[in-house]
């Protein structure tokens, strides 16, 4: 008749009621009643379930019953693990440390959370699909593979050239072609050699790679940690007129300007020679000239050389112009010039002159200068 | 075969005696050693062309089903494919010899005795010549545009650049074209074996109307270009007081002299303060350039050579003088009678129309509001009798 | 594991019924379609031969766009100073044209042969991956709309089909064309580098049983080179034009002179791609050619392998000689030598291959049908168009002819001569296989005459006219420049243009000729087996060939395989003996018919997933939020892709014969 779970629930609402009366009788006051109420429910509540429970039978299945031996639900697989749970949990922790320490942590904290709770749906819902659990997995791996290894994929890589980039911007500029060429040489030889065993063993592949992959990590982090080399800013031209006139700053770098422009096609040579000439050179030309011709509004490539032996710039003066500023007439002086050029380094500069050289202030003609030195001093003629 | 008659065409092509852009009638030692390298490498593909084509009639006729039977099931002749590989290669072989010598020959610029600058922007053509003792010398840069003169018989070296897009500068008389490259220096050689006036055209696509960007190249004795470039240099002449001109002066003042530079010309404020007055295209145009025209009448051609200053009569007169007169017919330049007053009088009335151009209001939107050619200046008839008065006078 | 197979229930379970939910209902729409007639079994398709007719279809309708577009060009130019087209539209025009001809047109064209022959010519019943195969066509087909499109959102492209920087900047040509180009280009390019992979996958791993390398027909050995060109060639323009792109559409600087880049990176990058391009379009037409003189000259191709390897050859030293395309850039001495020498040396391997064809006629017993007049025409043109090759192959030389209408002629001579009359060869050669029924060879008589004679008239005339110095690309020419006399440029232009309208009669008549054969009161009889005598494995099979191709897969002991079970040669006397007939041959096959046969299952998802791509294209163009809806469909059609089973359920599809038939099978290939 009443089944083993309904007979625990009467018991034990008996015993809240029995309870309840002891807390009546023994106690007065305010504190009796709480107690008296309190026990009360409870043996409500426990007669609720007691009902529950005889309604179900205790969920027992009948032994008259053969459907029950395969959709009860003792009958289904358990679900299969998850690491998902203790993701979310990971991801709840970062977005609390995220928030006390850093907006970084929190950020990856909800990403991490989201990617886990998208996960825990799919897998889930897939431990739905039905009672096989390879069939299940296959399911899942269907949904999911195809967003999974592209962003996997994605992040691996990263990983990979963000530590190789890291390496390489820690190594010095000498060292790190040669490194680069060695280990090129490596990657390509394991990759022969792997393609020349097709009966390697997966494993030992897998081995390899994983240690090769563990090593560049690991490296790079530290590496990142330990900082970049240092580097010289690769600025080609500075607009400061402040920096132009001087000889005085402390970078140099003589390949500042790499630019694809083809350096046989350049609108003029300006060279500074041992003797603190100054001097330029154009196509077709010929003789060293104290002027060079450069066409107006036209993007003029101009390459500096500096044959002395000391580290100078070039500085283009590009005339004095009285402009309008708010209603009031302000002469301005457009200077442009390279970063300082090493004894034989050479640099580009791109100019453009938007107006002949009549428009400028006779006081300031268009010059190449060097500055610092006397007569060193190129003229511009724009016609 | 239609072929053949293709191919003698081409051969034909040469013979012919009258495009002024005819590539096979070289008039400069440059040219000349393209077509001394091309029609010995035309004449032996002519050839090579005859012989296959000939081979295919042959085959086709000899060969076609007269109910022979099944012919045998050869699959080829190895020493027979060898040697008609190697025949062909050894043919490349002699073509390529003087092929890459005439390369280089041609991009030698350790001869030049005269360098001119010539830079390219939508859709005309600026030349500058560098102050130089080369050219018999040249004391002050010279400005032009439309047409390149150059002294004959002397080996002229182009720089060429250009202010906007890519175009190439070809006149094929005196030599192959070259493309003009923004942020590059080309170099061209010039030669012309004889005084006269030479076709050419801007050959890269470079936009709307490059159909309309031409150019000519003018050779005059070196005595006569000396001529040339002295009128070049003299002083700027104001008009008479009280002549149309003067009134000219004053319109292109107002209306063409913000981008339209005329050397000398200056203007006079209330105060009497002279102030010269300077173009700047660079606010008004993408190329940041127009046609300088100081010396407008000195040229033939105007528009980026597009259309000719004279009249039809004038300009046959000068395109067929002999060599030896042409010179001093050149240098006349524009009279009066001469001028070719329908055409510029179009041009100046409303030019987007006669030549398409990116200078509308709505099209200058795209470009911070500069125009890329001339706009349409909404200019009165009697203001354009006046400035094509005063443009008369630019000689 | 396919989804759709239900799972084998554990033994826990006596009954064995799965418990929750079976997935094809999970599943829902995933199923894959199966209609085998209508619209759907074309717009689903993953049978190569209905993509194969379905490209030559479709660039067959941009080949009369790319020539309404020409025949304006010509009408412009019949007379001086034309004005039918405005300077802007004439621009336009000619963009237009070249794009449409080379990438709507020659190379799908060579697509549609490659998609439908390559797997009947080497024995295997579908490429190697029939739903990418789909995507190509459709991606080609919606890049191709969308590029054309842009005639109708504020004008085509206008910078020519070479695009040089800067003059297609924002700044220089500001309407959207150009973006239309390329992000078109970029669409349709998705097409030639799948079909690449594909056809390399499928040549190189399904071939028949028996059939090296050396025994496989010319048609796909010259496909597999242009295959192979297609999939080194087309990264180069897809990084081109991606840059064209950041650069017009987010203000990059790649080619931007004041910021210190060259503008001439740009013109290296395109003819990287462009050079190998030529051989793209032509190597095809070199195919057909090699395929049809031997068949109607009744003896084996001359130098089998010669013809292989000078196409193997040109296919390397195509990539070798971009730049003489930029002998006017001012690329320095050098470099002008350097590649001036190259180009000379592709034209060996081209001159072999006109050589062997010479020869594969020579002492042949040659049976002229329009396919094979067309091959003589084409090799006639191309042996022209090779020798002007040569001409601007010397650097100084083409410093005269570069830009002018010289090259115009001897670009035409080799495309238009070459390829497209070799493709016109391939359509009366093929018909009778892909439709089961004859052209009329009397209306293909008269359509290679006014071809062949409209070529030569329009193009052959360019050549005087490019020599006397008329350059390319312009709006109109003047009385002025265009010379004196009778013979001058101007009555030249005019016979040029004259000759295009023989040309359009010409291609109009192969359209006449095809609504004839086709139509419902049409009479002509059904095709018999082998109507040319043919050599190669396409013809072992019905036409138009059954669903799965062969019912058996041949094995092959022969280069001209059907050929040789045809004929006996006599070792000795070299006496060839027919032994057999077409149908014997076939019946000999089909009696050994495979008793079951995979074939994949057609799919939704490709032609989604291809049209997501243009919608993404306008977003780019005209509002970044389109970008994301075309990016949503984009994902969900690759997880439709992804997801949808790999194969259609038997029940929907193939029931299995009864008494021992045939039985189509679903392979789960992908």
């Amino acid at each position: 008749m009443f089944t083993t779970g309904s007979k625990l629930f009467i018991g034990s609402s008996v015993l809240a009621i029995v309870a309840a009366v002891a807390f009546g009788v023994s106690y007065d006051g305010a504190a009796a009643w709480t107690a008296a109420i309190g026990l009360i429910s409870v043996s409500i509540a426990l007669l609720f379930l007691m009902a529950i429970n005889f309604w179900v039978r205790d969920s027992n299945v009948s032994g008259m019953d053969s459907d029950a031996t395969t959709t009860s639900a003792a009958a289904q697989e358990r679900p299969s693990n998850s690491m998902w749970p203790a993701v979310g949990a990971l991801g709840g922790a970062l977005v609390a440390i995220g928030l006390v320490a850093t907006p970084v942590v929190f950020k990856a904290g909800i990403v991490v959370l989201l990617i886990a709770l998208f996960e825990w749906l799919v897998q889930a819902w897939s431990d739905r699909a039905s009672s096989d659990r390879r069939f299940n997995a296959s399911v899942r791996g269907r949904i999911m593979h195809p967003l999974e290894f592209p962003v996997l994929g994605a992040v691996g890589l990263t990983v990979i050239i963000y530590s190789f980039s890291r390496i390489m911007l820690f190594l010095s500029k000498e060292s790190g072609p040669a490194v680069f060429v060695i280990l090129a040489a490596l990657i390509t030889l394991g990759g022969f050699l792997f393609a020349s065993r097709p009966t390697l063993k997966a494993s030992v592949v897998a081995g390899i790679c994983t240690i090769a992959t563990l090593g560049l990590v690991s490296t790079g982090a530290v590496m990142a940690i330990d900082g970049e080399r240092e580097m010289h800013e690769h600025a080609t031209v500075s607009n400061e007129p402040a920096v132009c006139s001087s000889n005085e700053e402390t970078e140099v770098d003589e390949k500042a300007s790499q630019g694809v422009a083809a350096k046989s096609n350049v609108a003029a040579t300006i060279i500074y020679n041992a003797d603190g000439e100054l001097y330029g050179q154009q196509v077709g030309m010929g003789e060293y000239s104290r002027m060079v011709t450069l066409q107006r509004s036209n993007t003029s490539q101009i390459m500096f050389r500096n044959l002395s032996d000391e580290t100078v710039r070039l500085v283009a003066n590009m005339g004095a112009f009285e402009v309008d500023v708010n209603g009031t007439t302000v002469t301005e002086k457009p200077v442009t010039c390279t970063t300082l050029v090493e004894p034989d380094g050479r640099q580009f500069m791109t100019l453009v002159f938007p107006k002949s050289s009549a428009a400028t202030a006779p006081t300031d003609p268009y010059t190449f200068t060097v500055p610092g030195v006397e007569g060193a001093s190129v003229e511009i003629v724009v016609p | 075969m239609l072929g053949l008659t293709a191919a003698s065409a081409a051969v034909l092509a040469g013979c012919a005696k009258d495009a002024p852009q005819d590539t096979w009638q070289p008039k400069g030692e440059n040219a000349q050693k393209i077509h001394d390298l091309q029609w010995p490498v035309f004449l032996v593909a002519g050839i090579v062309g005859v012989i296959v084509l000939a081979a295919i009639g042959f085959v086709v006729i000899r060969y076609r089903d007269k109910g022979q039977p099944m012919p045998e099931q050869s699959h080829g002749k190895p020493a027979l494919e060898i040697a008609l590989t190697i025949l062909p290669a050894l043919i490349l072989v002699g073509v390529g010899i003087p092929t890459a010598s005439t390369i280089f020959d041609l991009a030698d610029e350790s001869d030049t005795e005269c360098i001119i600058n010539v830079t390219g922007q939508q859709w005309w053509w600026e030349y500058d010549y560098p102050a130089q003792d080369g050219c018999g010398g040249i004391a002050e840069p010279i400005v032009t545009s439309g047409q390149l003169v150059i002294p004959a018989n002397t080996n002229v070296l182009l720089r060429l650049t250009s202010r906007d897009v890519i175009h190439s500068f070809w006149i094929p008389a005196l030599n192959g074209k070259k493309d003009t490259v923004p942020g590059r220096v080309h170099t061209l050689r010039m030669q012309a074996d004889q005084p006269g006036i030479y076709a050419g055209q801007c050959t890269e696509f470079c936009g709307l109307s490059h159909a309309n960007m031409k150019m000519e190249a003018v050779a005059l004795n070196p005595d006569d270009f000396q001529t040339w470039v002295g009128n070049q240099l003299e002083p700027y002449v104001s008009p008479e007081a009280g002549s149309q001109a003067a009134l000219g002066e004053a319109a292109f003042t107002a209306n063409c002299a913000y981008c339209h530079q005329v050397n000398g010309l200056s203007s006079t404020a209330p105060d009497g303060t002279v102030t010269p007055v300077l173009a700047n295209p660079d606010q008004f145009v993408v190329s940041g350039a127009a046609p300088n025209l100081t010396h407008l009448m000195t040229r033939n051609t105007f528009a980026g050579a597009t259309w000719d200053l004279l009249t039809d009569e004038c300009r046959d007169r000068v395109w067929n003088a002999s060599p030896e007169e042409f010179g001093a017919l050149y240098l006349q330049g524009v009279t009066a009678e001469c001028l070719n007053a329908v055409d510029l009088r179009e041009w100046i009335r409303n030019a987007p129309a006669k030549k398409p151009m990116y200078a509308s209001d709505a099209q200058k939107a795209n470009s911070d509001g500069k125009v890329r050619g001339m706009p349409a200046l909404g200019l009165n008839e009697t203001q354009i009798d006046q400035i094509i008065a005063y443009l008369l006078e630019r000689n | 594991m396919a989804i759709i197979e239900r799972p084998s229930t554990p033994a826990l379970a006596g009954s064995g019924a799965p418990a929750v939910v079976t997935p094809s209902q999970a599943y829902g729409v995933l199923k894959r379609p199966v209609s085998t007639t209508g619209w759907r079994s074309w717009v689903f398709t993953v049978d190569h031969k209905k993509l194969g007719i379905m490209y030559g279809v479709v660039a067959m309708f941009f080949f009369l766009v790319g020539g309404v577009e020409a025949l304006l060009i010509r009408l412009q130019l019949a007379g001086p100073e034309g004005t039918v087209l405005s300077a802007g539209l004439y621009n336009e025009m000619f963009t237009m044209h070249a794009t449409t001809m080379v990438f709507l047109f020659v190379m799908p064209m060579g697509a549609a042969f490659a998609n439908y022959f390559i797997p009947l010519q080497i024995g295997a019943r579908d490429v190697a991956f029939p739903r990418i195969n789909a995507f190509g066509f459709w991606c080609f087909l919606v890049g191709g709309i969308f590029l054309n499109t842009s005639w109708f959102l504020g004008g085509a492209a206008d910078g020519g089909w070479f695009m040089y920087q800067p003059n297609a900047n924002a700044l220089f040509s500001p309407s959207h064309g150009v973006d239309f180009w390329g992000l078109g280009l970029q669409i349709t390019g998705i097409a030639s580098l799948t079909g690449a992979v594909n056809l390399i996958t499928t040549i190189l791993n399904m071939r028949a049983p028996g059939m090296t390398l050396m025994k496989m027909p010319i048609f796909t050995w010259m496909s597999l080179v242009t295959q192979f060109l297609l999939l080194f060639a087309m990264p180069v323009i897809t990084v081109a034009l991606f840059l064209l792109m950041f650069q017009r559409e987010f203000g990059a600087t790649f080619f931007d002179v004041s910021a210190g880049a060259d503008p001439l990176l740009w013109q290296h990058l395109f003819w990287i791609f462009g050079h190998p391009e030529v051989y793209i379009i032509v190597l095809p037409g070199f195919g057909i050619a090699s395929e049809v003189l031997p068949v109607f000259s009744r003896k084996p191709l001359f130098g089998y392998r010669f013809v292989v390897f000078s196409g193997a050859a040109i296919g390397f030293v195509g990539w070798g000689v971009w730049a003489h395309h930029m002998f006017a850039s001012g690329l320095g001495p050098v470099s002008v030598a350097v590649f001036s020498m190259a180009t000379m040396l592709i034209a060996i391997p081209t001159g072999v291959k006109i050589v062997n064809w010479v020869l594969t006629m020579w002492g042949g017993k040659i049976w002229f049908t329009t396919a094979m007049l067309f091959i003589v025409g084409m090799i006639a043109q191309f042996t022209i168009g090779g020798l002007s090759g040569v001409t601007h192959a010397v650097a100084p030389s083409d410093t005269q002819q570069t830009d002018t209408y010289y090259i115009i002629a001897h670009f035409h001579y080799t495309i238009f001569g070459g390829a497209v009359m070799a493709l016109f060869a391939g359509f009366y050669y093929w018909w009778p296989k892909m439709f089961g029924k004859l052209l009329s060879e009397r209306l293909g008589k008269w359509n290679f005459w006014l071809m062949m004679i409209g070529v030569n008239l329009t193009f052959g005339p360019m050549h005087i006219i490019g020599l006397q110095g008329q350059p390319r690309r312009m709006m109109n020419w003047t009385e002025a420049r265009a010379g004196e006399g009778f013979f001058n440029l101007g009555f030249w232009n005019r016979v040029a243009s004259f000759g295009s309208l023989l040309i359009t009669i010409g291609v109009i008549l192969f359209l006449v000729n095809v609504w004839n054969t086709h139509k419902k009161s049409s009479t002509t009889p059904k095709a018999p087996l082998d109507p040319w005598d043919a050599r190669s494995l396409e013809w072992i099979t019905a036409s138009p060939p059954k669903e799965h191709n062969f019912d058996a897969i041949p094995t092959v002991h022969a280069l001209d395989e059907f050929f040789h079970r045809k004929y006996e040669v006599d070792h000795d006397t070299g006496e060839v003996r027919k032994i057999a007939s077409a149908e014997e041959v076939l019946a000999a096959e089909e009696a050994k018919a495979d008793k079951h046969i995979h074939l994949p299952s057609p799919s939704y998802w490709p032609i989604i997933l291809a049209v997501s791509l243009p919608i993404m294209g306008y977003g780019v163009i005209f509002n970044r939020l389109l970008i994301a809806v075309g990016g949503v469909i984009l994902l969900l059609a690759m997880f439709g892709w992804a997801l949808e089973p790999s194969v259609a359920d038997d029940s929907d599809y193939d029931p299995p014969v009864d008494g021992g038939g045939t039985s189509k099978e679903l392979a789960n290939i992908g």
